[in-house]
């Protein structure tokens, strides 16, 4: 099927092209790190290779997977603020944006330059999610994160917006009220936040007594980044928003940039500014379409900061199929974050994977839980779930047992709870220790 | 187009919403860089905001964090800066990053003080220059020399007065506030501090900040206006 409104010509491309432009982008970026990076340099060295000896993309697990530890300790030693991964062409506008995560928080380099450029990947993504020119459009990103950046260049010079509203506060939940009041007051179209906050939206619009359809009416997008959500968990919360309009994209300062569709199989990369790979965790050798692993990236822009397969700690997998909606961009899934794998059996686990079966049963769509992970771990998996107001619990236990014997082969045992701690975002990973505690 | 900011306090016709184009921002950025410069912020200099990214502190720092902004601080100073939001439990990594970046100033909104104080009793950070700001209030001295005491650094506060897209700071010379008067106009209107912006007049607005002018010249601004505002 073809794109009904493509962005560029790029949009009508086989996807094969779109593989081979980032795969020369990508040895164009190697060769340059290589002459002029001396933090990259070293690496090249020590693993005895230049980057002429990475000729498919076989040869790349040669290359390091560079973590985010790795960059935390090269900026508390190096000099700062240039630590040997950056690079500028010219004198130009520039800031430092911080890179949040479990790990620590690392330091980005970014010159207007490459702003533009990725940028340019952002508009193309935000285009496919339905922002067009003369919208009003919602910055909710803060100023230290990519998003904003790319916020600000997209809706005032590529995709010239109406309106560019900036709530009071950041995204954190607890600014939802002031976050509510612009969207009522302002009727944007177009916002991409965090998931977190939307949650919080909709538990201050329950607490004004608002309906969420009528307070998020005037978006004819609401996009969500920033945590995966399984295909149930996304069609209850579409339903809540207001039918049509949530969109989830998948993304990190360091390099990705991607957009969810209406098909809602995965998340469209944008290859013109990332490649992207999925490797065997252990050996970083790339996995082919269809098979789960580490999702690695490299930036494709040689300026700011450069960040050459990084594995920011994410697993997912490239869809092997082409996506209904006609885009030709590769479509990536993620699952989760690598230390929230736990091992049952001879399964390593996702909550994701726990969670999609748990969907599987109404009554608990909307119903937190957790997966426990054992020191030791045991051959069934143990879920501990928020008990539902007036539910028959019994019957519950036997369709969750029903559903998690088919789906992933294990038995399990289940622990009901008054309520969960409300800091447990999502479906978390606990230890055993915490069971005790709840 | 023009760029819509929700505000920290309504404004008086009871609007929390200001709508700024390219002019304003300008204008307002040209403020902000003579503060930068009043700080000691010179071409090569990172200077860090502990602010939320709907301050002026924030989105006027760079043409890259502000959509329909030309030149924000950061390019008509030379400057690199770092934001680092305006919440306090995001200080320990703003003491982190102060740490690995070695920002020469450092722009922070007011109700952080005690948070950043609890911090410093256990580091040591090389901030040459802290700048307290405020809206519609003077920074309060006895947060001002506790946060000196602590850090062993200057400190300086900084009024803002959304508004009017005002913003005047104090000197570490003669210690009042400059205002320039290229950019605002100000009077005293029944003892409290009045203005309005030379890029946007009809922006007039008239504070609830008792003022008193300071007679003389200081050698950092000859030509300033200089204000000695209570708290």
């Amino acid at each position: 099927m073809a794109v009904a409104e493509p962005f560029d010509e790029k949009d009508l491309w086989p996807t094969e092209r779109l593989w081979a432009m980032a795969w020369r982008r990508l040895k164009r970026v190697l060769g340059h790190a290589y002459q002029r990076l001396p933090f990259y340099r070293k690496r090249f060295e020590a693993a005895d290779i230049t980057p002429d000896d990475i000729r498919t993309p076989s040869d790349l697990a040669r290359l390091p997977l560079l973590t985010k530890a790795e960059v935390l300790a090269l900026q508390a030693q190096g000099e700062a603020p240039f630590f040997g991964m950056e690079w500028w062409a010219r004198q130009e506008p520039s800031v430092f944006l911080l890179s949040s995560g479990t790990v620590g928080t690392a330091l980005l380099w970014e010159p207007w330059s490459k702003m533009w450029r990725r940028s340019l990947a952002c508009a193309r993504a935000y285009w496919h999610m339905g922002l067009r020119p003369g919208m009003k459009a919602l910055i909710v990103a803060p100023s230290w994160h990519l998003v904003s950046l790319l916020d600000r260049m997209v809706f005032e010079l590529i995709i010239p917006c109406e309106a560019v509203i900036v709530p009071w506060g950041t995204h954190l939940p607890l600014y939802a009220g002031p976050l509510l009041d612009t969207i009522l007051d302002q009727r944007p179209h177009f916002v991409n936040m965090f998931l977190p906050m939307l949650y919080a939206l909709l538990a201050e619009c329950r607490l004004r007594g608002v309906d969420p359809k009528e307070a998020f009416s005037s978006f004819r997008t609401l996009g969500v980044t920033g945590a995966g959500m399984t295909l149930k968990a996304w069609q209850e919360l579409d339903k809540v928003v207001g039918e049509g309009k949530l969109l989830e994209g998948y993304g990190h300062a360091e390099a990705v940039v991607s957009n969810g569709c209406r098909e809602r199989l995965g998340h469209h990369l944008m290859l013109e500014s990332a490649y992207v790979e999925v490797v065997d965790p252990q050996s970083g050798t790339p996995l082919p379409p269809g098979k789960r692993g580490l999702i690695v990236s490299t930036v494709l822009i040689p300026q700011g900061s450069l960040y050459i397969r990084f594995a920011p700690g994410d697993i997912g997998e490239l869809l092997p199929e082409p996506c209904p909606c006609g885009l030709p961009w590769p479509l990536i899934e993620v699952y989760g974050r690598i230390e929230d794998q736990v091992q049952v059996g001879h399964l390593t686990l996702l909550p994701y994977d726990v969670r999609t079966c748990l969907d599987e049963v109404q009554e608990l769509v909307a119903v937190s839980g957790a997966v426990v992970r054992r020191r030791v771990p045991l051959p069934y998996l143990e879920v501990l779930m928020e008990r539902p107001p007036g539910a028959n619990v019994s019957a519950l236990e036997q369709r969750i047992k029903e559903v998690i014997g088919r789906e992933l082969g294990l038995e399990v045992k289940i622990y009901w709870a008054q309520a969960l701690p409300a800091r447990w975002k999502g479906t978390p990973v606990i230890e055993e220790e915490e069971l005790r505690n709840v | 187009m023009e760029l819509v900011v929700q505000l920290e306090r309504a404004l008086p016709d009871g609007s929390r919403y200001q709508r700024l184009g390219p002019k304003e921002l300008g204008g307002y950025a040209l403020a902000l860089a003579r503060c930068w410069r009043l700080a000691g912020l010179e071409r090569g200099d990172r200077v860090m905001i502990m602010d939320f990214g709907c301050s002026p502190l924030s989105y006027l720092a760079s043409s890259m964090y502000c959509p329909f902004l030309r030149r924000g601080a950061a390019e008509m100073v030379g400057c690199i800066p770092v934001c680092n939001d305006g919440v306090g439990t995001v200080i320990p990594r703003a003491i982190r990053m102060i740490e690995v970046l070695q920002p020469r100033v450092v722009y922070l909104r007011g109700d952080l003080v005690p948070p950043l104080l609890q911090a410093l009793q256990e580091t040591r950070l090389c901030v040459r220059t802290w700048v307290v700001g405020a809206e519609e209030a003077v920074p309060s001295a006895a947060d001002l020399d506790r946060l000196a005491q602590a850090s062993g650094g200057e400190v300086l506060g900084l009024v803002r007065l959304d508004a009017a897209l005002f913003m005047a700071q104090q000197c570490s010379r003669c210690r009042a506030f400059h205002v320039w008067t290229d950019i605002y106009r100000v009077w005293e209107d029944r003892g409290c501090l009045a203005t309005a912006p030379r890029f946007s007049p009809d922006r007039s607005y008239v504070s609830s900040l008792p003022l008193r002018i300071v007679k003389g010249m200081c050698r950092q601004g000859p030509r300033h206006i200089r204000l000695a505002l209570l708290p």
